[in-house]
């Protein structure tokens, strides 16, 4: 056992941590999509990380949101200040070891999380936060290039909730930001763009793994991005392109694994 | 290895108590005169519930009581071992051991857990541990476990599911701000009626109290549905599975009727809309493909036969029996 059984944190919806056991000196986020949740979006992830030795000095932590209510920028205030307040190792009151220093943070994010996290990273630079050097970004089928709606809410909501999303959605703020061309995705791009030659690109260059034919995103380069080599996955979905399952799809996990 | 049954056990209080303050429901209830009690703890059939105070005190009894059947289900799952502090145990005998509270738990809504807790902790010499289980078995439990925690955490922590189980179990909500009376039938009515869904997206109110009853309607099938998951997993060790099952009793014994006739008529009434041919425009925009309604429309169909299924698998009344046994001998 490398980790803490859940423990379940007060920030955001549903966010949860599995602390290491050990002196933790890396840190991996998750961060959901549309009507995603912290856990349910990730399948395996929590079991394959816990289970795996490579992890066993990394915190790994789930960030979850309410994603109907507010705007993507809304959203991204309340992750950066998640963010901050869990870059350093927390592990103080449940006395697990003494507090160290992450060495490497690395952001995971799908769909809209894309939007949430680059905002929140373009603010990290704003406000000068040191940490914002030790992080890498993972991105699976982002929305950074824009959505078509009508598809999110009748393909990518989990169970039964498409169905009601199908029959009794409303057309919030967030879904304006998904929009392809909507005024947020054409900010966070303009800003993104705005580092390309300075020592920020580092943080906003994101691994970027796309679904083939995703019927949800908008699929192509996005500013200096890093395309992974086997993107787009074929024979995936806007769904399941961020979800490892066991000796079927490995992908997701393997390229965690070569980060940490 | 016992670090970690402490542990789990110390993350149980953490994430399952002090997150929610129970010291203070604790607290509470200790100031309370017996009379007090025995108002603050009555049968809602004999006399309803009105104020506010009295649901948001009885809702803090329920989370106080409900820690203790979390704490019985981790010692049924093997996840936690059955050694308690003397604060613990002492809180306990004065809360589970109290007649008003017995009461509330054995007469007006029993639950198997807390009365199984309090036979073996308060009343016996401590629980007897017949069952070997193999080390790989016990650690696929314990997934399990944690995954259905998980889950039961964010259910409890939802405000819509709090307002659509509210209305479900005879609630009526005035809202103000729209101008209408929400209970369930309201809610049926427009989630059967393609021309009331109509109505809801022209008001736009989504942040009306029958706009929270519908998601909360949404996320508890949801959340019926991983529940159902993680109980057909447990197949293979039935005091596990059982323990689980008990601690969503009160909706799956004591409201079975109830709530296996709403949910289904619920789920119908959207099954009538679907087949209407309703689904919402979003953007006027953007077209929709023949292609997308058609796989929506069939998928929303197989969610809401899954949805069935897997309801009924709940309310079948084998799942008690394994807890109900062993609760016998004590």
């Amino acid at each position: 056992m490398n980790h803490t059984p859940p423990i379940f944190l007060s920030e955001g919806k549903d966010s949860t941590a599995f602390y290491s056991l050990k002196k933790p000196d890396k840190l991996v986020v998750f961060v959901h999509g549309f009507q995603g949740t912290s856990i349910g979006t990730w399948n395996n992830f929590s079991k394959l990380t816990t289970e795996d030795q490579d992890f066993s000095t990394t915190d790994i932590l789930y960030y979850g949101y309410d994603s109907l209510n507010g705007q993507a920028y809304d959203q991204s205030l309340e992750f950066l200040k998640f963010l901050n307040r869990y870059s350093t190792p927390d592990t103080q009151k449940l006395t697990l070891h003494s507090p160290g220093k992450y060495k490497k943070i690395i952001i995971v994010a799908h769909s809209l999380g894309a939007l949430v996290v680059r905002y929140a990273l373009l603010d990290a630079i704003k406000d000068s936060y040191p940490w914002r050097n030790l992080c890498k970004l993972v991105l699976f089928a982002p929305a950074h290039n824009g959505a078509r709606i009508q598809n999110l809410v009748m393909m990518s909501l989990p169970s039964f909730t498409k169905v009601i999303g199908g029959i009794a959605m409303f057309f919030k703020p967030i879904l304006h930001d998904l929009s392809i061309g909507s005024p947020a995705i054409e900010d966070i791009r303009k800003q993104t763009d705005y580092y390309k030659n300075s020592p920020e690109h580092n943080l906003l260059s994101a691994l970027t793994i796309h679904a083939h034919g995703d019927l949800v995103v908008q699929n192509s380069s996005y500013c200096f991005d890093e395309k992974h080599p086997k993107s787009p996955v074929r024979e995936s979905s806007h769904m399941k392109v961020c979800k490892p399952k066991e000796d079927q799809y490995t992908l997701p996990f393997e390229i965690l694994k070569t980060l940490i | 290895m016992n670090n970690i049954y402490k542990l789990r056990l110390d993350l149980l209080t953490v994430n399952f108590r002090d997150k929610a303050n129970l010291n203070k429901t604790y607290n509470k209830f200790l100031r309370l005169t017996d009379p007090e009690l025995k108002e603050l703890l009555r049968d809602h059939n004999k006399k309803p519930i009105e104020t506010t105070k009295e649901v948001s005190f009885r809702d803090d009894i329920d989370f106080l009581i409900g820690y203790y059947s979390i704490l019985m289900t981790g010692i049924l799952c093997n996840y936690i071992k059955p050694e308690f502090s003397e604060n613990l145990l002492l809180e306990s005998r004065s809360l589970l051991d109290n007649k008003w509270v017995k009461k509330y738990y054995q007469k007006y809504y029993p639950l198997e857990l807390p009365d199984m807790f309090r036979k073996i902790f308060l009343d016996s010499n401590g629980f007897k541990n017949n069952q070997e289980r193999d080390l790989e078995r016990n650690k696929a439990t314990d997934v399990l476990f944690e995954r259905f925690l998980m889950a039961y955490r964010s259910r409890i922590e939802d405000n819509d599911i709090d307002t659509f189980l509210f209305i479900l179990d005879d609630g009526y909500y005035y809202d103000d701000e729209f101008d209408m009376g929400v209970d369930i039938d309201k809610l049926w009515k427009t989630l059967g009626s393609s021309k009331k869904l109509k109505e809801l997206q022209k008001e736009q109110n989504s942040s009306s109290i029958l706009y929270s009853a519908i998601w909360g309607f949404a996320k508890f099938v949801t959340y019926l549905e991983e529940y159902a998951i993680i109980l057909h997993e447990l197949n293979n060790d039935t005091l596990s599975q059982s323990a689980i099952w008990h601690l969503e009793a009160y909706w799956f014994k004591q409201m079975k009727d109830k709530l296996g006739k709403a949910l289904n008529k619920g789920l119908n009434n959207v099954l009538t809309v679907l087949n209407e041919g309703y689904y919402v425009h979003l953007n006027p925009s953007e077209k929709i493909e023949e292609e997308i309604e058609k796989i929506w429309k069939e998928n929303s169909i197989n969610a809401i036969e899954e949805a069935k299924t897997n309801i009924d698998f709940l309310m079948n009344s084998k799942l008690e029996k394994p807890v109900k046994m062993l609760s016998k001998q004590y």
